[in-house]
């Protein structure tokens, strides 16, 4: 079968109309060799999506503007690339910066938390009364699963887990993703402890009975979904040791930081070297509307640990070149400092660090003014983002098109390009 | 019981064109300084001013409307610093004022000077940010801390007696009020008695209440220790995190036995919008005076006094009152707070599109006598 | 299998004919034109156009369970099964339908069936149950329904329920603002089979009849309506209409032009609104001192019911045939179900307007219709596609289309399948059993969970997903059901001997068929090779059958 093409698209439901009309990213497999096939699957593209929801300051980070107005108490400091400088909390991402792509220049519109996170995250398209996809789901239609038949899309984050919907958009629920609570597998991931391994395969193996004996005369259409669905959760059971943190070595354990954002992070890598397409990572309380620069001094060095210890391990087994990694939060913070030493929602010039496939690397696009508070020429909106991560990875998004029940639908923003100085 | 200090009246608010962190009054009362959120220290002549003829003959007693007993005259700037000045300590005997910035630097002036200089410097007294800066009453010693884990002891001249790494980001320390003996205490509310002689621990006292982890951050409510009864007790102000982020909490002191390291007493001031004990100046007659800083815009001004439940007085219509210093003559108090609707502000523009920061006025009280 | 003799077929339809108007008390005269022979001839001319071969009718065992799953909402018994098998009757098929319509379970089914379609899994309510299975035992029209739902009388104990359909869309979720507009088109895609979402701030991109004066005439009406919590007379939150006097404004965002529109039916006529100078605008007039709102005369949703739920609105039959059509059928003569416009036709033309039109003849009344259509050879065609032709396209319903189970329906028969339904249904049969009393209320919020669609997210398709196979593979709930207890069906199969007689037994339970000869096999080399744990190695057996895509579909 066609790794990239998953069945239920054959489906004659509503669905099959909901799909990408992506036909370059389809009908390959099934004309490879084994080996190709494998060849293929080494190259396979993935996403590393780090979310810092509240909104992560850009003056205590990626654009620091020490010793001016706005600055902060914080000290700049020199990075892997001459003349490049980042805040002194991300000592350790300052390491990697050869490896990134930093884009100070994002201006976007929505002020928000409550619409800002899901308008960021969807792209921020024209407004044509539909729920656009998060960026995951998008990928998760777009490129599907790989070769592992790992779920496309998976979702570490603080909280609660299960099967998250509500990313999807029009896509519809199945490009929904499968969220790791508090980094828990979840619900009912684990083999039941009555049934052993073999007794699995072998009742599994019986279902696949019924389901050819069924299937034979028939539209094959429910039973390859349903045959898939169940590999899926059997690859998923197999890997549950892998997702299991406490099982990871202690030395990146260490390397990641013992915090909430190191387990995840470091799950996440354990994750895309399974072979999951589009690891989101989340991460809560960044709304540093008062005392910003303890909670800064606090959250951003646990951060700078573990997303520098993952682009160097991703760099060190070669897959940096395969995966695109993104860090991002709905907006940044304001320049000025309010009464209680916090920073509030500022979409006006904020950054996002990238890494990995298909960017430039050691590179600073775009800058703010001397004291932080405007980008200095039109900026980035997150449309020009959305482009530049679909080029990336590979998509032409000018030309591909969503087909929602006949309605075609721009993958990004229309009026908007890619970012070409990021685009390697 | 003495009866309380009569209730204070403002005097004046001088107005800044930036925020400031802390402001305190010279051992001679004749000058103020304040640390800024900038690299410089703002100097303020202290001046006495007599009232003017009055307005209505009818009423002699009342002064014009603007009228203040005392005026601060600005002086110009002390400089040479990096990032924001949170602290700095007169010498209760001689014409100096120490300074600490965060980036890590130590200095000294003479506070009197026109055109000041620094008498000495240290620019890596610490590594970044100098959270507190205390000198001893006897004028010599200084004590300093910071983000970079390190308590450090200084002579008056810069020189480094005896250091002390904490195990993590330490937020605040203070002189007994005799002998070598330090208190100082870190992000996670783990405050301790130190000898600086012996380079011992005395005692620790357990501030953990002023610590929470929510989520990712660890949030660290300790902002003030001061020693009160002559050393009898320790006090802790700050915060008593309900979470991260927006940074909700209610203000909290808490006081312990310094001989037995048992908890004596604690107060909380209000909901959790009100924020931090942020400074505490104690009044020669042991009230206290506390500054209180809080979401959104929420600030007060406490008269407390040892052994009672609640305060006696709270001025509550100053937004985040971030710092507060007694003049020595104990009739007058200084308060740094902040500009009206800066709570949450950070985004709007003027009308004529700028985009002016925000400022911190010093208020000035009278206690009448 | 053959179809009956076509006399022999009309004779049964006209005995089941008399036999529902008997038992519905529908006049006489109504039943005695059937509408099946007619809807055949459109499928099987079309079919016949396109080139394309009819599948052979259903067997019996297939469609038993169909009819099981559809007027039941359940599967039938292993002895029902054979029953009805072993029945040599040529009407056994319209005497099941009679039998299972004519019982209580119908108008639960029915109730099931429209609270899925019409809340979409967003939001349950006692009241609206309540409401929905009293108006399917009556067998009310569709029109009063639909009257009762879009204006409730929230005063009315056995009518307030209806008012969740608009109450339980006005609750504030979180931080948002009330989704007025999402009512609004939910209204419009669920009564009228129109989706005008894309018109709330332009024409419609794609559909030219799409105007934006639809969205917003449908819009001025619920924005007007308040949702005010329960008090006084009113025992659940209600809706309260404010006075309406003018039209309604609105910008199209495409080209600034502006337009204006009261109260309207989209697609249909303006509802005039009431004259200031003339008309009398209050029932109650609003009252200051006891701060009461009043009761405006003009009545939005009353008049907008009244006009939508009529004989002048064609949409209005059309999108209910459609949807009943789409119930039963596996897919709407129109797709998607809520996109009716002229660009977009019906599969069969003809069939969608006779359905609307003899609905209308017969006065909205659904329990009519859906017993035609169960008498319609294309529903009872079997799924098998006709050998040697590729697969005809679905729109042609040449062969009974694959349908979803509810998770209602799931997990009613699995419980009957598995045997457990006396004890998780009825509470009875747990004497002398170790270990946790499960209750039906357990079974039911766990496999809903893993079943069911997220809310908002209609139920339209067979949906295998990753949470679903997980469930089935790994949940508790699900392993309790296959161990041997007491008379369940691993018991009951544990006690035979005959390997053959054994894999009938789970098949007719399970499927609702006879073991075919290679599960037959599968069965005795599989407790050959599981000799020494008989049970278990049933309960798996068992598993794999529940897990299949022949049980996870109404087919």
């Amino acid at each position: 079968m066609n790794p990239l093409c998953k069945p239920w698209e054959h489906a004659a439901s509503r669905r099959q109309f909901l799909g990408a009309s992506a036909g370059t990213l389809g009908g390959l497999g099934g004309l490879l060799s084994a080996p190709a096939a494998e060849a293929l699957r080494a190259r396979e593209k993935q996403v590393l999506f780090v979310w810092l929801d509240g909104g992560m300051s850009q003056l205590e980070s990626w654009d620091p503007k020490p010793n001016t107005e706005f600055g902060g108490p914080f000290r700049a400091i020199r990075t892997s690339v001459p003349g490049t400088h980042f805040s002194e909390l991300l000592p350790q991402c300052a390491k990697q910066a050869h490896r990134l792509c930093v884009v100070r220049n994002v201006s976007t519109q929505d002020n928000a938390h409550s619409s800002g996170v899901a308008r960021i995250q969807r792209g921020d398209p024209k407004n044509r009364g539909v729920a656009y996809p998060f960026f995951g789901s998008a990928i998760a239609k777009l490129m599907g699963p790989t070769a592992s038949k790992l779920p496309p899309y998976v979702w570490v984050k603080p909280g609660s887990g299960g099967f998250k919907t509500e990313d999807a958009g029009f896509l519809g629920p199945r490009y929904g993703s499968l969220a790791f609570g508090d980094g828990k597998a979840p619900e009912d991931l684990l083999r039941h402890a009555s049934i052993t391994a073999a007794e699995d395969v072998e009742r599994n193996e019986l279902r696949e009975l019924f389901n050819r004996r069924y299937a034979a005369p028939r539209r094959p259409a429910h039973t390859e979904a349903s045959s898939f669905v169940f590999d899926t959760a059997l690859e998923l059971m197999k890997r549950q040791d892998m997702f299991d943190t406490s099982k990871f070595p202690a030395k990146d354990l260490d390397r990641y930081g013992r915090t909430e954002l190191g387990q995840h992070l470091l799950l996440a890598r354990t994750m895309l070297e399974a072979g999951v397409r589009f690891v989101k990572v989340g991460s809560y309380g960044w709304d540093t509307h008062g005392d910003n620069f303890n909670a800064h001094a606090s959250l951003v060095p646990k951060f700078d640990r573990a997303f520098a210890a993952v682009i160097e391990d991703l760099a060190a087994s070669g897959r940096l070149a395969n995966t695109l990694v993104i860090v991002m939060s709905e907006f940044g913070r304001t320049p000025r400092i309010n009464g209680h030493a916090g920073r509030d929602h500022w979409p006006e010039a904020w950054s996002v660090a990238m890494a990995g496939c298909g960017l430039n690397a050691g590179v600073v696009v775009g800058s703010t003014t001397e004291k932080g508070t405007e980008v200095k020429d039109k900026g980035h909106d997150i449309g020009a983002l959305f482009h530049t991560w679909f080029r990336a990875l590979g998509i032409d998004s000018s030309k591909t098109e969503y087909d929602n029940n006949g309605q075609p639908l721009p993958l990004a923003h229309e009026d908007m390009v890619a970012i070409k100085e990021a685009l390697a | 019981m003495k009866d309380a200090l009569p209730v204070p009246r403002e005097l004046k608010a001088f107005a800044n064109d930036r925020q400031l962190c802390v402001v305190r009054f010279s051992p001679c009362g004749l000058y103020a300084a304040a640390g800024a959120m900038e690299g410089t220290v703002r100097r303020w002549k202290v001046e006495a001013r007599t009232p003017p003829a009055p307005v209505d003959p009818k009423k002699p007693d009342k002064p014009p409307k603007d009228f203040s007993p005392v005026e601060l005259v600005p002086l110009p700037h002390l400089r040479g610093f990096n990032g924001w000045v949170q602290t700095l300590a007169f010498h209760p005997k001689d014409k100096r004022i120490f300074c600490a910035d965060t980036w890590g630097r130590l200095s000294a002036f003479n506070y009197e000077a026109a055109e000041p200089k620094p008498l000495w410097e240290n620019a890596a007294a610490h590594e970044g940010w100098i959270r507190r800066l205390a000198i001893s009453p006897d004028g010599a010693h200084l004590a300093t801390c910071g983000r970079d884990q390190w308590v450090r002891i200084w002579t008056t001249e810069g020189k480094l007696l005896a250091e002390h790494r904490a195990e993590d980001d330490v937020f605040a320390v203070t002189f007994a009020p005799a002998g070598p003996i330090v208190a100082f205490g870190d992000a996670r509310g783990r405050v301790q008695t130190w000898d600086f002689k012996t380079k011992q621990k005395v005692r620790e006292f357990d501030a953990s209440a002023f610590y929470k982890l929510s989520r990712l951050q660890d949030v660290t409510g300790l902002r003030t220790l001061t020693f009160a009864e002559g050393g009898r007790s320790l006090l802790a102000g700050g915060c008593e995190p309900a979470g991260g982020g927006f940074l909700e909490g209610a203000p909290l002191l808490m006081q312990w036995d310094t001989t037995t390291g048992k908890k004596e007493a604690e107060w909380r001031f209000g909901a959790a919008k009100d924020g931090f004990v942020m400074d505490v100046a104690t009044h020669p007659d042991g009230t206290l005076i506390l500054a209180t800083s809080g979401q959104p815009g929420s600030g007060k001004i406490l008269f407390l006094r040892l052994g009672e439940k609640e305060p006696y007085f709270a001025h509550t219509t100053m937004a985040n009152c971030h710092s507060v210093a007694l003049h020595p003559d104990g009739r007058r108090f200084a308060v740094v707070s902040m500009n009206r609707a800066s709570a949450g502000n950070g985004r709007p523009k003027t009308a004529d599109g700028s985009y002016p920061g925000n400022q911190s006025p010093v208020h000035l009280f009278e206690i009448p006598s | 299998m053959q179809w009956p003799k076509k006399t022999a077929a009309h004779l049964s339809a006209l005995a089941l004919g008399a036999a529902m108007a008997t038992a519905l008390g529908v006049p006489g005269a109504l039943a005695a034109a059937p509408l099946h022979p007619r809807v055949d001839e459109l499928v099987a001319a079309k079919a016949t156009a396109s080139g394309q071969r009819l599948a052979a009718p259903a067997a019996d065992a297939e469609f038993l369970r169909r009819a099981w799953l559809d007027f039941a909402g359940t599967i039938p018994s292993a002895t029902q099964a054979r029953q009805f098998i072993a029945d040599p009757s040529p009407t056994k098929r319209a005497q099941l339908i009679g039998r299972l319509m004519a019982a209580p379970t119908f108008a639960e089914r029915m109730a099931e069936v429209f609270n899925i379609q019409l809340m979409e899994r967003n939001g349950d309510s006692e009241d609206w149950r309540g409401y929905l299975r009293a108006a399917f035992a009556t067998n009310r029209p569709w029109d009063q329904m639909t009257r009762e739902m879009l204006s409730p009388d929230f005063k009315d104990a056995s009518l307030r329920g209806a008012g969740h359909f608009i109450t339980r869309r006005l609750e504030k979720v979180g931080q948002q603002e009330t989704d007025y507009p999402g009512l609004t088109r939910d209204v419009g895609r669920l009564f009228m089979g129109v989706d005008l979402q894309c018109c709330q701030c332009h024409r419609h991109l794609t559909v030219k009849e799409y105007k934006q004066v639809d969205f917003n005439g449908l819009f001025t009406v619920f924005s007007n309506a308040r949702l005010q919590a329960a008090a006084g007379d009113y025992k659940t939150p209600w809706v309260q209409e404010g006075l309406m006097t003018n039209k309604y404004e609105f910008v199209s965002v495409l080209n600034q032009v502006k337009g204006s529109t009261g109260p309207r039916v989209p697609l249909g006529a303006e509802v005039p609104l009431p004259d200031p100078a003339k008309d009398p605008l209050w029932i109650v007039p609003p009252n200051t001192k006891t701060r009461s709102a009043g009761v405006p005369k003009f009545s939005a949703l009353g008049e907008l019911s009244r006009r939508m739920a009529s004989p002048e609105n064609p949409y209005f039959a059309r999108n209910i045939a459609n949807r009943i059509w789409w119930q039963f059928m596996g897919r709407g003569l129109v797709e998607p179900l809520d996109l009716h416009h002229a660009e977009n036709p019906a599969s069969h033309p003809e069939l969608i307007d006779t359905l609307a039109k003899e609905l209308v003849a017969h006065r909205y009344d659904l329990k009519w219709l859906v017993g035609e259509l169960a008498l319609t050879q294309a529903y009872q065609r079997t799924g098998v596609l006709p050998a040697g032709a590729p697969a005809a396209p679905v729109e042609l319903f040449t062969a009974a289309l694959e349908r979803p189970l509810s998770a209602e329906q799931f997990l009613r028969a699995v419980l009957a399948a598995l045997g457990e339904q006396e004890r998780i249904v009825e509470g009875r049969g747990w004497e002398g059993l170790a270990g946790p009393r499960h209750t039906l209320k357990e079974f039911e919020t766990t496999f809903l969970g893993a079943l069911a669609n997220a809310p908002r997210e209609p139920e339209l398709a067979v949906n295998p997903t990753l949470r679903a196979a997980l469930f089935l593979r790994n949940n508790d709930r699900v392993q309790w059901l296959l161990e041997r207890r007491r008379g369940n069906l691993v018991d009951r199969v544990a006690s035979m001997t005959d390997t053959a007689a054994m894999a009938d037994e789970l098949s007719l339970a399970i499927f609702t068929r006879p073991a075919a000869a290679e599960e037959k096999a599968a069965l005795a080399t599989h407790l050959q090779r599981n000799a020494g744990e008989r049970e278990r190695a049933l309960g798996r057996f068992a598993w794999a059958m529940i897990s299949s895509i022949e049980f996870f579909t109404n087919h």
